[in-house]
């Protein structure tokens, strides 16, 4: 039996994609660490589609979106640009019409989508992965595929567009008032908002004052998160408590441990990680502090407005604070589309490939249930009805060895064509003036400051300086070391990370724009955050002594 | 320094708490002083020392009957009333055990300042919550250029009579606080002896970067900034790293000096006009202040200083004022950007993202 490609169609040729398109990048906030083929099919298929689709629903008038690139478990990307001048003038036309609702009636955009998303969810669940026959549960997997591919396409129409007026509206500060998106005032006047990840963070404190009256908060205190899980099973406050998490995860607990990849459980399956967040709220004491803070955040907000609104000449306020009133939606999107779009999809990914997985398993197939994340749909369609006699072993066998030697080295940022450079290539994303590149993906590259003399240059994600004790995150499961005062090093951060940056003095991440989650949050907690420093978690030692200032974007390392 | 009967308390005893004591601008200045913020040095009156005199001569039974009849529109009998008030007040002496705390009060910040009879401001400051944010609080009697201890004590007590003038009685009617009950403070500062003066702002005004402070100083009192009269020294510095980023030294050929009860302008003698008129350690040190004000009040100000003759450095260091800068940065609404009448606004920001996409 052949073996086809991880994504077939899509894996990345040398030859023949190269001419395509001579810059293809790495989508490093999601691909690194390498993905499973299983969830590389569904990224690079329908992340792809989401993007095409969201391009021309809004006719962006100088890209049609992305194209993407399996290779090594690596998402490589190259953008897809409109170079006809005739064609962009048309698009120019169509897209008038197709952003005016986001100005005018961004609500109720949004809320649509979000409950059209709740009621695909509730679909997909109203399967019992338990008991489905066969046939029910190759629909289940069936109707995930579509439900993935109608997510990507709302997730992008909306990311576009917000986005688009994210870039606007810093351009006019930029040209008006003479503040950019790594200013203080900046910030200022978009943070302090609510949003459901934060909701979610609140009923996990809500449960961490619970653990303290219920007498059980040392148990979560005094073991690693794993094993307190186990501790509180044996004790009979422990397994009430756990009975009330459990009651907020089946709600809310939708979601991955890592934000692009499904071979790690979900909270709903095992709730360690959210163990592990009510102890940070344990750690720090004290009342949820996401809520001061946003008092303080909300009364500056108002403030820095109203500067800024008097700098505005009367007769352009209105526009000026439309336009502001949408940039302050799109820090709020940022953080609940992971919530309602890319994990609670991936999380009922894992919940069909896993139902699928234990009737293969007991059928013979295949030995372990998440081996099929190393098959692809058309090899599970080709089981799943009638299992009886196959072995899909060595397939599973080949591509997890294939997956190990992905795991085992670094995908290169950029595959470029001979004779183009990284610099050309840069030069090309920017001409595309996709908002999405510029302000979430790649990010504004650093200047070095010689003059500054620090260890690293990054931009500014959220403005201030601190200095503390260096701890580097490779992944969620390390969490659990962080102390108060520490300054999180990691390649990038995830929402199921928030809780932690109440413990924190400062974040530095490899790779972020303004609208990554880490600039986001940490502008919430107030703490200063340098994003884009590229070289951080390979540069930097936990325990090391590190000083981060925002204000500039640069850190400085204490003790070499 | 604490007084016996707490009638005198030093601006470095002043905080929020001895507000009901020591009035609203004596409890900012004592806040700031904590905060480790220079002003000139000085101290207040209490509200004890005039409840005391008050209760000592009865006269807050004259307050009550002179007030009991006379309503609040009727402008010719308040303004009667608060007569008759303010002189009874001005014709009781203030007991001499009040008077004796302080003369030596100032008489020991003559001594600080290694000057006699110390040229002094005496203001008053209101302790009632409400009246501190009436329009009119700042219009009780603020009386600059006192020195000598009669006169000290002759501005204090003009300061207690001015808690009746015509307009505060009038006020309080109208709020409905008591006549009888009210309390009053007076803050003795020593009046600044300006070498050089200037102005900061905890930002760079034309950026609106806020890692830098801009110093802008000239010779004397800072009326000569102010007025425009000079162009003045310019210092850029770094907030973290405190150094100088940039210095422009300014043509600064006229200053304003004290003489007798204020100040006159005068030539700068032609060897002093083009050199800098702080050191560098003084500049680091007024950024040093810009900072901690800066930090004080929780956003970025513009900020009055000077650098006082008759004290050693850095005690002679001195914020006079300080405000909050209102808005970071310039602002520059120009053609390209300006939504044109009769365009509505959702119009107006098509267009601009439509020419944001065609950069």
């Amino acid at each position: 039996m052949k073996i086809y490609d991880a994504v077939p169609g899509l894996e990345f040729d040398e030859k023949v994609d190269l001419e395509k398109s001579p810059a293809w990048f790495l989508d490093a906030t999601h691909s690194v660490p390498p993905w499973t083929p299983m969830f590389g099919w569904f990224w690079i298929n329908f992340c792809r589609h989401g993007m095409q689709y969201g391009a021309e629903k809004l006719s962006l008038p100088t890209v049609k979106g992305w194209d993407w690139r399996f290779k090594d478990g690596g998402g490589y990307l190259t953008l897809n640009l409109v170079m006809d001048e005739g064609e962009r003038k048309e698009r120019e036309g169509r897209f008038r019409e197709a952003i005016r609702p986001f100005i005018d009636d961004y609500d109720n955009l949004w809320g649509d989508y979000v409950n059209e998303m709740l009621g695909h969810y509730k679909r997909l669940k109203s399967c019992d992965v338990d008991t489905a026959s066969n046939t029910e549960m190759l629909a289940n997997f069936e109707d995930t595929i579509n439900v993935c591919r109608r997510m990507w396409e709302i997730h992008m129409h909306m990311m576009y567009g917000v986005d688009t007026a994210f870039i606007l509206f810093e351009n006019v500060c930029k040209e008006t008032l003479g503040i950019d998106d790594t200013h203080p005032t900046f910030h200022d006047l978009l943070r302090g908002f609510d949003n459901k990840v934060f909701e979610v963070d609140r009923e996990l404190w809500k449960l961490s004052k619970k653990a303290e009256e219920m007498g059980i908060a040392d148990i979560i205190l005094n073991n690693k998160a794993g094993d307190a899980l186990a501790a509180l099973k044996e004790n009979d406050a422990g397994k009430k408590w756990l009975e009330e998490l459990q009651v907020l995860l089946d709600e809310d607990g939708w979601r991955m441990q890592r934000m692009a990849e499904i071979n790690l459980p979900t909270w709903v399956e095992d709730p360690t990680p959210a163990i592990a967040s009510v102890k940070f709220f344990l750690k720090q004491g004290g009342d949820f502090n996401l809520d001061i803070e946003r008092e303080g955040l909300a009364q500056r907000r108002e403030e820095a407005t109203k500067e800024v609104l008097e700098k505005v000449p009367e007769d352009q306020r209105g526009w000026f604070t439309t336009l502001l009133g949408l940039a302050q939606k799109t820090g709020t999107f940022s953080e609940e589309h992971n919530h309602y779009l890319d994990l609670h999809t991936h999380a009922l990914m894992r919940r069909s490939c896993i139902g699928i997985g234990k009737r293969l398993v007991a059928a013979g197939v295949i030995d372990d249930p998440e081996d099929t994340f190393f098959l692809m749909p058309d090899e599970m369609r080709a089981v799943t009805l009638v299992p009886d006699g196959s072995n899909l072993r060595h397939i599973v066998e080949r591509r997890k060895k294939e997956w190990e030697g992905w795991c085992s080295k670094e995908n290169p940022p950029a595959i470029l064509k001979e004779g183009f450079t990284m610099d050309d290539a840069m030069g090309v994303l920017v001409q595309s003036n996709d908002p999405i590149a510029l302000k979430v993906v790649v990010g504004a590259m650093p200047v070095p400051k010689p003059e500054l003399n620090a260890d690293l240059y990054g931009i500014c994600g959220s403005g201030g300086v601190a200095e503390g004790p260096a701890r580097v995150i490779m992944e969620e499961s390390q969490l659990d070391e962080v102390q108060k005062g520490d300054i999180l090093v990691a390649a990038s951060t995830a929402p199921s990370w928030t809780p932690v940056f109440g413990l924190l003095n400062g974040v530095v991440v490899d790779r972020g724009a303004s609208l990554s989650h880490s600039a986001i949050v940490s502008r919430e907690y107030g703490i200063p955050c340098v994003i884009n420093v590229f070289e951080g978690t390979a540069k930097i030692k936990t325990g090391q002594r590190i000083k981060v200032d925002g204000d500039n974007g640069v850190v400085y390392i204490l003790d070499k | 320094m604490a007084s016996q009967f707490q009638y005198i308390l030093w601006f470095e005893e002043c905080n929020k708490s001895a507000l009901p004591l020591v009035g609203g601008k004596n409890a900012n200045l004592g806040e700031m002083v904590n905060a480790g913020i220079s002003v000139p040095p000085g101290f207040a009156v209490t509200s004890k020392a005039f409840e005391q005199y008050m209760d000592e001569a009865t006269l807050w039974n004259q307050v009550r009957d002179t007030l009991s009849d006379v309503s609040a529109d009727d402008i010719k009998a308040v303004s009667k009333a608060g007569s008759a008030i303010r002189q009874a007040i001005l014709s009781t002496p203030i007991p001499n055990e009040i008077q004796r705390e302080i003369i030596a009060a100032y008489t020991s910040l003559c001594e600080k300042c290694d000057v006699t009879d110390l040229p002094v401001a005496v203001r008053s400051s209101a302790t009632a919550e409400d009246l501190q944010d009436a329009s009119f609080a700042g219009q009780q009697d603020t009386y600059l250029w006192i020195w000598g201890n009669d006169e000290v004590v002759k501005a204090t007590h003009e300061c207690w009579a001015s808690l009746f003038t015509d307009r505060a009685i009038t006020y309080r009617m109208r709020v409905g606080f008591p006549q009888d009950g009210v309390l009053i403070s007076v803050g003795i500062q020593k009046m600044v002896n300006s070498r050089s003066a200037g102005v900061m702002f905890t930002l760079d005004p034309v950026t609106g970067d806020r890692s830098k402070i801009t110093i802008e100083a000239s010779w004397g009192f800072g009326e000569s900034i102010v007025q425009g009269m000079v162009s003045p020294d310019n210092f850029i510095i770094e907030k973290k790293s405190l150094s100088i980023k940039q210095s422009i030294i300014g043509q600064k050929d006229q200053q304003f000096v004290a003489k007798g009860c204020g100040t006159v302008v005068e030539p700068v003698p032609s060897e002093q006009q083009v050199i800098p008129c702080v050191s560098v350690a003084e500049v680091i040190e007024i950024a040093k202040m810009g900072m901690l004000i800066e930090k004080h009040y929780g956003a970025p100000q513009d900020i009055e200083w000077a650098i006082d003759r008759d004290l050693p450095f850095p005690e002679n260091t001195f914020s006079t004022q300080s405000r909050p800068v209102t808005a970071a940065g310039k602002s520059d609404f120009k053609n390209g950007i300006l939504k044109e009448k009769g365009q509505s606004d959702t119009d107006h920001i098509i267009d601009l993202m439509l020419k944001g996409f065609s950069k």
